[in-house]
Order: structure tokens, then sequence, then C-alpha cells
């Protein structure tokens, strides 16, 4: 495949802001993108409604589409629904094209001009075009009447004057990718319509010889003799009643079901030879993952086509991480700016932080977040490892923010076992993802960048030492969490996991992890509580690169639970769930 | 079609100096060349967002200029704007003046006749606003950039009449546009009436870096004959016994009827009208010295059955729109009807030539009793829009109001505003009642200030009554020009260097034949026309 790298495309249009008010399950949001957009979030949280509510205003067809009573923000049909987009980074053709209804946007202040008494410098404001989409229901027809209008109105112009035609609607370089099925070369369908755009001639006169050819072969097929003779006998009996009298192959031609050529082109569908022996097959016969690739593929020569804003919704679905983090590689390289919503974090790993938008909540409390650019180099790589630890969690509410992988580990194992034991909900069922922060120095930082994307933030702190490090440690983390945890003094979580566990017990589930790993430690033997402690902790529980900690939980007798890391599950659990803020000292 | 043009025109067109003046008399295709040079822009040079501005003085000529544009931009309607000084200043204010601090809230343009009234407030704009405020609009760097960019040529058409806010919205414009510039020194009219404007603007665009010059041959299109422009140009020289002159009155194209009463002039021109008519003429231009008079004569011929047009009352056709718009406002309780009696009030004066308003606008508005007569129609009026019960009747009583009044004056325009207004009502009929008034009362407002600064919808029919001075532009099959005696042509003496200008505009105006119409004691002025009575 082959893409034209976006800098050698003029970028003649991009999106400075989108505001949405009573859409769906919006009630009001403002999105002022800083470069792409990465639409990612919770469920339910209105990833597809902002690719939606794109369309509404840029898609030549936005206002042909029917509007529904679900459409209505809380069903509230009395409320006037607006999306409004700025259009900025216009290039000459659409700047003339839409000179009258030029507005000002202001690069700094991140916002449109509305009037100014000295004449205007020209440095940091540039050209930007509004459009919104309104919507009311129409009680009395039972339907909705909507309409994109500019929204900088001239006076007298007329209102019918304001609105934007689907001409100058057609005019914007705006594409949006449903990637439905790969291939289709029916009408409306996706490769039909790319196919149409590069070349609609060449197309529109294949497809009407295939039409042609269709009715050439069926009229030859009513002239085969055995075909006649047999429309001729059923022909026969209903000749009187029909009042029918020419030959049954005059009488009688096959076509396509429906009797158009569409109906021939709805029947076909893309098979593919793979070599893999079994010839041409559809391509639902090979399986979502290629229908997937083939729906990317599809996204990316659109998007290489277009100079302009690129809208994918769902992005990735059903390819694997390494492909899906490629197609969108790709995407962004190629189009001015690349609107993408997915679940996927191989998706959002490729767009840099301040691009991310998350959506959170559902229903009425729907929000959405942003980071603000980082502000240099320096900071733009820690933001990057922070953005990189966080993408896993992309999709959760909320977020435990752990020292390292070992606390992860042991969390995990704990939270497996309560589960097995009382059905116990992991915290993922609760939508809890647990993040790694990258030790006590650097976890502030990735809870910050946590709370900016809209988690909800609860830290775990160890406490192995009561010194001046551990206090500014916990300083900053509750600065920037909702709720910090903290160990008892000197606690880490290898202590911890040993808290309620007897003497048996922990003797066997120490030695049951030296024997299945082979480790070479001292006999455990004779050892007394303090002893077997200080062996599991230096011994066994941080051997190898990646500790034993799980190992180990999984290695204690049957309904032991290490108390006080079920401890501090029950009690993030509860603090995300009730909202709860503080430090909450074990 | 670029072959068919002279020597010079097609120098014109091939131009790529950065200021072209164009020199030519009346009627020798400058107009014609220009609209070549656009194309030739459009064709050759300008990048495919780019659009030519062709800007000119009055709004008969845009429509003219619209009308020979046809052939030659066939392909390219879109990207030649051509626009009234005015119609250019007030897009600018409209769209940017925002930026400069004219205000957010849409300015709305008012005429002199709803200012005279005293209807306008402060969120309005009047037409002498107009340049000042363009000229502080393109001051803005921001909005420079986006004109500059748009136009790579600007053509200025009469720019001998250019005053020196044109002249500075023009240098505001090029470089980096190239600047064709017509003009005919012999039809500058204006000087003495729009500051700046003379001899020494041809001077300063001559001085311009990198001007050239391009002088017309002095032949008319408009009378390929040449026997009308030559006879004018002797006239203008006050030789009217030049041998030019003395053919055209010998080959009948000039005829000069003398000792006719201005009270028995209607007679006299629907004569010759109906005449002219016989002979295969289609259009006809009657040209009058003065406002008032070019008023009466075209009742006067109206009177005798002739259907004129009265130009030169620009905001009438807009007031009898907004008229119509307040009547259809108060049917469903939206506005007063004082509020109507006002928009009364304002269409009379805008009918009305004098500083003063009418007698019948301040009978309209109460300050002097109202006739018995006027006053019961005014009420039955009041009556039956106030009870008509559909959105059809309450059209048709709107756009018959001047009916029910009796009032004759501006039938003509009343009538062309009526076509409009039933068109434009009868639209959004889906829209729901309020949806539908608001889209009403927004298109006609629409409509009002584009014929106050682009067009005049009323400026429709074969025979147009005006102004002398509305005459440049303009362009008639055979024209008569009637002058009465006892006229006022301003404090100049022979040799009439101002004046004879404008009868040379009004001669060349006609494509065929020309009447001069005299009393039996003319003005010194056109005195010498008298020598050539038949």
């Amino acid at each position: 495949m082959t893409c034209t790298p976006r800098a050698a495309v003029e970028v003649i249009v991009r999106v400075a802001e989108l505001k949405i008010d009573g859409f769906r399950g919006f009630d009001t949001v403002h999105i002022r993108p800083r470069g792409d957009v990465a639409l990612v979030g919770e469920p339910l949280a209105g990833r597809s409604n902002v690719v939606a509510a794109l369309e509404r205003v840029l898609h030549p067809d936005g206002t042909r589409w029917h509007v529904r009573e679900w459409d209505f923000h809380g069903g509230d049909l009395d409320r006037v629904l607006t999306i409004e987009v700025t259009l900025t980074a216009l290039g000459s053709a659409l700047r003339q094209r839409f000179i009258r209804r030029l507005e000002v946007w202001d690069q700094s202040a991140l916002e449109v001009v509305a009037a100014s008494d000295e004449p205007l410098a020209g440095e940091e404001q540039e050209p930007a075009l509004r459009l919104r989409w309104t919507c009311k229901w129409n009680r009395d027809e039972e339907r909705a009447d909507h309409r994109v209008e500019y929204v900088k109105r001239l006076a007298g112009a007329g209102e019918h004057a304001d609105r934007v035609s689907r001409d100058d609607r057609e005019a914007l370089p705006f594409r949006s990718i449903r990637q439905r099925e790969p291939l289709a070369i029916r009408s409306e369908g996706d490769f039909r319509n790319m196919l149409e755009s590069a070349n609609s001639t060449e197309v529109l006169t294949a497809i009407r010889q295939v039409s042609e050819g269709v009715d050439e072969l069926s009229a030859d097929l009513s002239q085969v003799t055995a075909i006649v003779e047999g429309l001729e006998r059923v022909l026969g009996v209903l000749r009187e009643p029909l009042g029918v009298e020419g030959s049954a192959s005059d009488v009688i031609r096959f076509l396509p079901d429906g009797g158009a050529v569409g109906g021939l082109l709805r029947s076909l569908t893309a098979a593919l030879d793979l070599g893999e022996g079994g010839g041409h097959l559809p391509v639902t016969q090979h399986g979502s993952t290629l229908a997937a690739l083939l729906s990317a593929a599809e996204a990316i020569w659109w998007a290489d086509r277009a100079d302009g804003v690129v809208a994918v919704d769902d992005f990735g679905e059903a390819l694997d991480g390494p492909m899906a983090t490629r197609l969108v590689g790709i995407l962004r390289r190629t189009v001015g700016q690349a609107w993408v919503s997915t679940r996927r974090p191989e998706v959002a790993r490729s767009f840099p932080i301040e691009d991310l938008v998350r959506l959170t909540g559902s229903g009425a409390a729907r929000r959405h977040f942003q980071c603000d650019p980082p502000r240099d180099r320096t900071v733009r790589g820690a933001m990057r490892h922070f953005q990189l630890q966080l993408l896993p969690a992309m999709t959760a509410k909320a977020v435990l923010i752990c020292e390292g992988p070992h606390d992860i580990a042991s969390l995990r194992a704990v939270a497996d076992r309560l589960e097995l034991i009382d059905n116990t909900p992991p915290p993922q069922a609760h939508r809890i993802e647990l993040v790694d922060g990258g030790g006590k120095d650097q976890m502030w930082k990735v809870a910050a960048l946590a709370r900016q994307l809209g988690f909800q933030t609860v830290a775990l702190l160890d406490w192995d030492r009561d010194d001046g490090d551990a206090a500014t440690a916990l300083r900053r983390v509750e600065d920037n969490s909702d709720t910090v945890i903290r160990l008892p003094l000197g606690y880490a979580i290898e202590r911890a996991l040993l808290v309620g566990i007897s003497d048996d017990g922990l003797r066997s589930a120490l030695k049951t992890v030296v024997g299945e790993f082979q480790l070479s430690t001292p006999s455990l033997d004779g050892l007394d509580r303090t002893e077997l402690e200080a062996a599991a902790r230096m011994h066994i529980l941080k051997r190898g690169s990646g500790g034993f900690h799980a190992a180990f939980v999984e290695a204690l007798p049957t309904g032991v639970v290490p108390g006080l890391v079920a401890r501090v599950l029950h009690d993030a659990t509860a603090a995300i769930l009730e909202g709860s803020a503080g430090i909450n000292q074990l | 079609m670029i072959t068919e043009l002279s020597p010079t025109q097609h120098e014109i067109a091939r131009s790529t100096a950065s200021t072209l003046v164009a020199f030519g008399g009346a009627g020798t295709g400058k107009t014609t060349a220009a609209l070549f040079a656009a194309r030739t822009e459009l064709d050759e040079r300008a990048e495919s967002y780019q659009r030519v501005l062709f800007l000119t003085f009055s709004r008969t000529a845009v429509g003219q200029i619209l009308d020979r544009a046809g052939p030659v931009l066939s392909g390219y309607e879109s990207r030649v704007e051509v626009l009234t000084f005015h119609g250019f200043a007030y897009r600018m204010i409209l769209d940017f003046g925002r930026y400069v601090g004219l205000g957010t809230a849409p300015l709305r343009l008012v005429g002199d006749a709803e200012a005279r009234m005293g209807t306008g407030s402060i969120e309005t704009l009047r037409f002498d606003d107009l340049l000042p405020g363009a000229l502080r609009v393109v001051a803005s760097q921001f909005v420079r950039q986006l004109l500059h960019e748009r136009w790579p040529l600007v053509i200025c058409d009469e720019f001998q009449d250019t005053g020196n806010d044109h002249w500075q919205l023009l240098e505001s414009l090029a470089p980096p546009a190239r600047l064709l510039l017509l003009a005919d020194p012999n039809q500058m009219i204006y000087d003495g009436f729009v500051p700046g404007v003379g001899r020494h603007r041809l001077k300063l665009a001559l001085r311009r870096d990198g001007v050239e010059r391009v002088d017309l041959e002095a032949s008319s299109y408009r009378d390929p004959s040449q026997v009308i422009p030559a006879a004018a140009a002797r006239v203008r020289q006050r030789e009217f016994d030049a041998p030019e002159v003395v053919a055209a009155c010998a080959q009948g194209r000039l005829v000069v009827r003398s000792d006719v009463r201005f009270e028995d002039a209607g007679d006299v021109v629907s004569g010759i009208l109906l005449q002219r008519r016989s002979l295969g003429d289609n259009s006809f231009g009657v040209y009058v010295h003065g406002n008032d008079p070019a008023a009466k004569l075209s009742a006067a011929l109206t009177k005798s059955g002739v259907q004129n047009i009265a130009v030169g009352f620009p905001e009438a056709y807009g007031q009898c729109l907004a008229t119509m718009v307040e009547m259809l406002r108060y049917a469903y309780q939206q506005s007063d009807w004082a509020s109507v009696e006002q928009r009364l009030a304002v269409l009379a004066t805008s009918l009305h030539r004098s500083r003063q308003p009418p007698r019948l606008a301040h009978m309209f508005v109460g300050h002097i009793p109202r006739p018995p007569a006027l006053d019961q129609r005014l009420r039955d009026l009041e009556a039956t829009i106030r009870h008509c019960d559909s959105r059809v009747d309450a059209i048709q009583i709107a756009a018959d109001v001047w009916r029910r009044l009796a009032i004759t004056t501006g039938q003509q325009i009343w009538h062309s505003a009526a076509e409009v207004f039933f068109a434009t009502a009868s639209a959004f009929s889906s829209r729901t009642q309020q949806d539908w008034l608001d889209c009403v009362v927004d298109e006609l407002d629409h409509e009002r200030m584009t014929a106050l600064v682009t067009r005049d919808g009323a400026e429709r029919g074969t025979v147009q009554v005006m102004n002398l001075h509305q005459t440049k532009g303009r362009e008639a099959d055979a024209t008569i020009l009637v002058f009465r005696d006892g006229e006022y042509f301003g404090p100049e003496t022979e040799p009439y260097e101002g004046n004879s200008r404008l009868l040379y505009v009004a001669l060349t105006r006609a494509r065929h034949h020309v009447t001069v119409v005299l009393g039996s004691d003319p003005h010194p002025l056109v005195e010498p026309f008298s020598r050539l009575v038949r």
C-alpha cells in the first residue's frame, strides 16, 4: 500500500472545536482538539456519538438521516439540539468559497473572536468557519426538523440564506468511515462510493455494462429451445386468462432479484483466493480478522485521498494489536486530522497524550477529558511513558495506582483468590484497573495524568521507612489522587502478603514456591515466624525478574487469604464506589 | 470571440499591466474589453479559487454589465463579482464590520427616506456611512489578506467619476491586484457633487507604478453608424452647426421639437413613443432635467396610458416591500397599526424627491389631518387585514394596499414589488406559521437591502423616465430629452463645459434615435438645438 505522507499534503481543514448540546447522551460537551483526536473511554460513554455528531454537521447527507426521539438528550423533546463545528486551517479555496461566513479564531485563546474594536493584527488570528446543526422536534408532525446553518449570520440575508447547502458541505474535505461490509460494490457501499468519487464515469459505465450483459444473457437464456418449450407449457395455461399473445421467450425474461441490476450488485460479494487451496471464498468465509483488515485497508485508502478531516468509528475492532497500531499510524500520517474512536489500547498508543479525548460516565453523567500538551520535550517523554502505563486502563472507570509490578501481581492474585472463595467481585468487575506507577517517586505523575483523563484515582503506597522521602511521596500522591491507601509503617507489599497467614500455612506455601521454581534457598524447616517472614521477603518473593508474589498466593492453603492485601482491595473498591477521598492509613 | 475585438480592445483584454487606464468615448466598447480582460485573467492567470471584481457606480450599470457578461464569461459567471461601490462597501461592513468596532448586532441599512422620517435607530446604517465604514474594514490586515487573495484583477467602470473614498478603496486592493480603470473624461458629471471627483484623479492613476494607457478607437458599438456619437461630440463642443450634427438631423436620427409646453409634454412624448414603436424600437429613455419634473412627466405619461417606470427613487421599491411586510406582521399580531402607518409615511417619502417629507407622509402618521376619504380607506384597510382569516388572504391584502388607498404615485414600482412579495410569501408554505412569517420577513428584508445597493427590482419596463444625471451607464433604442423653459443649470456660462458633458452623456445613450423636446424659451445651454428644428 502506498500512502502520501502527511507532510506532502496541504492540511486544508481541521476541526478546532466541537460543541455538542443535547445530542444523545451529551448534555454539553466542548472538545478542542490539539491535533488528531483519539476518542477513548468507558463503554457507553459516547465515543461513537462524537463521530455521529461530526457527521451530522459535516457529512453532505447529515440532514437527510432521520432524527429519532432518542437523539434528544434525556428524551427531552422540548430541547433544541445543536452541534457546532469550528473549522480552521482552511486553504485558499475554502477561505474564498466561504469568505462571507468567515470568522476569526484566536489561536492562543482557542476561541472565536466575536468582535473587535481595533483592527485585527492577524498574527494570532486565523480565519475560521463555524457550522451548526440545529434540531427541533415538531410535535404536530411527530418528526424532527433539522438543518445545518452558518453560525455567522449576515444581517438581512434571510434565514433561508443561512443554511449550508449540500454543495457547500460537499466542498468540505470530510470523510467518515463506518467500516461495515468491506469491498461492497452495491449502491451506497463504501467501496463503491470511493470508486465513484475517484472516477465515477468509468465505474458507472462498468456497472451499466454489467446490467446490459445480464439483460443480454438472460434474453439468450429465454431463447434456449428446452427453456422456451418449458415456458410455453407454463404460459399456455395462462394465455387466455392473462390475454397474452406473444411467444413465451418475448413475454418472459430472467432478471436479478428485484428486477434491477441493483439486486444483482447487492448479491455480489467479494471472494478471495489466499492460496489456501480452497479457491475464491467469500470474505465472510475467511473469518472476521480478514474482514476487519480489509475494512481498515479501505479506510486507509479512503483517507489517503482525503486531505481534510477523516472520522473512523471503532477503529481496530477484530484486528490484532500490532496490525491495529500499524494501520492507525498510517491513517494518522496520511490525513489532515484524524478522529478515531476506539476501545483498543493499541490504537490509542499511536496518539500523543494531548490527542486523547477520554469520555466517561453514561446517561446524563457523561463527561470528557483532555490533557494539556506537554510543555517541553523532557516532559513529553515522561508523559509518553505514563500514557503507556495508563493505556490498558482507558476503558476503565477508575485506576488503582501501585508502586510497581509486584504490587499489581499480589493484588490480582489475592483478588482472584477472593473471588474463588466467596465470589467477591475483583476490581475489574467494578471497572477498576490496576496500573503500574513506576515507583514511589514517579507514581504521583501517573496519578496526575490519570486525573486529567478523568479517572477516579486511588494510589497504594508502601511505607517501608518513616523518613523524608516517604513524607514527600505521600504529599505528592495525595495532591494528585482522590484517595491514598498507605500500608502500615514498615510494610511493603511483600510483608503485607504475609499478614493473616498461619506459621504452618506460610511455611507450606513458601516451600511450594521454592520447590516449583527450584529456588536455592536455605532450608525453611525450624525457622520461627520472624525468620520465616524474613526469608520470604528477602530470598523468595522478590526472586527472579518478575517475583513470585502471585505464585505464593496461589500456593497458600485453600481458603486462606492474605488479610492486609484483601483489605487494600476492599478499601480501594469502597473508596471508588462511594467516591470518598483522603488518606486511608492502614 | 476575442478575435472580434478591435486592436485596442484586444490590448486591454491581454494586458498584464499593474495599472491599465483605458480611455474611450461612450459606446466604444470599454465594458466589453474589460469583460474579456476578466476572462483572460480567469482563463490564464488566476487560481481556481480567485475571482475578478468589477466595480461601478449605479445599480443600472451592474445590470447592464451582467447582461453583456453572459456570452463573454460563460462558465465563469460565479467568478466575476459585479458590484456598485456602495454594494461592495455594504458587503464589507456586513461581513467584517464587527472586527473594526462596528458592532456585533446585524446592521440594518436604511435609506434616505427612512432617515428623513426618523425611523432609523442606532443599529442602522445610513447610505452615507457605507464608504467610510468599508475603508475602516479594509484597513484591517486580517480582512485585507482575504481580499488580496480573492481578486487578482479589479476593474473600475466610470473611473472619471471616482471620489476620494472610491479611490482609497481601490488602492487598498491594488497592489497586489491589478487595476483596470475604464474612463471617459467627457462623461465626468459628478464633479462638484462628489468630493474628489475631477481631472486630477486621472492624473493620479496615470502616475501609478507600472501604469499603461490604452485609448480606444473613437467608434461606437452602441451606434455602429457613428452618427449619433459624432453629433453628440460636436454638441459637447458647442458646435451645433457642425456637419456631423446637421447630418444626424438630415438622416432623421436626431429630431428637435420646439415650442412644447411642459404641461403638454406627456402627450407629445407618448406620441413620439408610439411612432418609434411602429418603427421597431423596443426600449426607451425619457430624460428630464430635475427629479420633480421627471416624476411629473412620469405621472403624465401614466395618465396618457403609457406604462412607464420612474427611475431615481432608489428606496421606493424596498419601501413597498417593507410596507407589505409590515401589513403581514400586523395581520399576525406581530406589529401595531402605528407601525404600519409609519411604513406608509416612509414609502410616500421615498416616492418624493424633496428634502422634506410630502404632506401625504405627514397625513399617514397623523401630523396633519387626513382628508375624510383617505381616513376612511385607512380604516377599511385596517379592519380588513385584522379580520382576515387565512394566510392567502393576508398576502393578497398586503400586496394590494396601494390600490386600496387609491394612491397613483409609484403604482408601477408597487406592482413590481408586489410580484416579488407574492412569490416570496407563497414560498415556505410547509413551515409553521411563525417560521413562515420569520422566513418571509427575513427574505424580503434582504431583498430590500439588496435593491438599495446592488440592483433595483423595480427598474424594469420598456419606458424609463429619469433625471438627466441618472442616464450614465444606460442605453435604449430611442431616447427623448425633454427641456422646460426656465430651467436652472447652475452658474455656468458659455461654453458650459460641465453641462455640455451632461448633454453628451444623455445624447450618447441612444442606439437608433434621439428626440430633443424644447419649450418656447429654452435655456441658453440647449437653445442652439432650436436651430435644428425642421
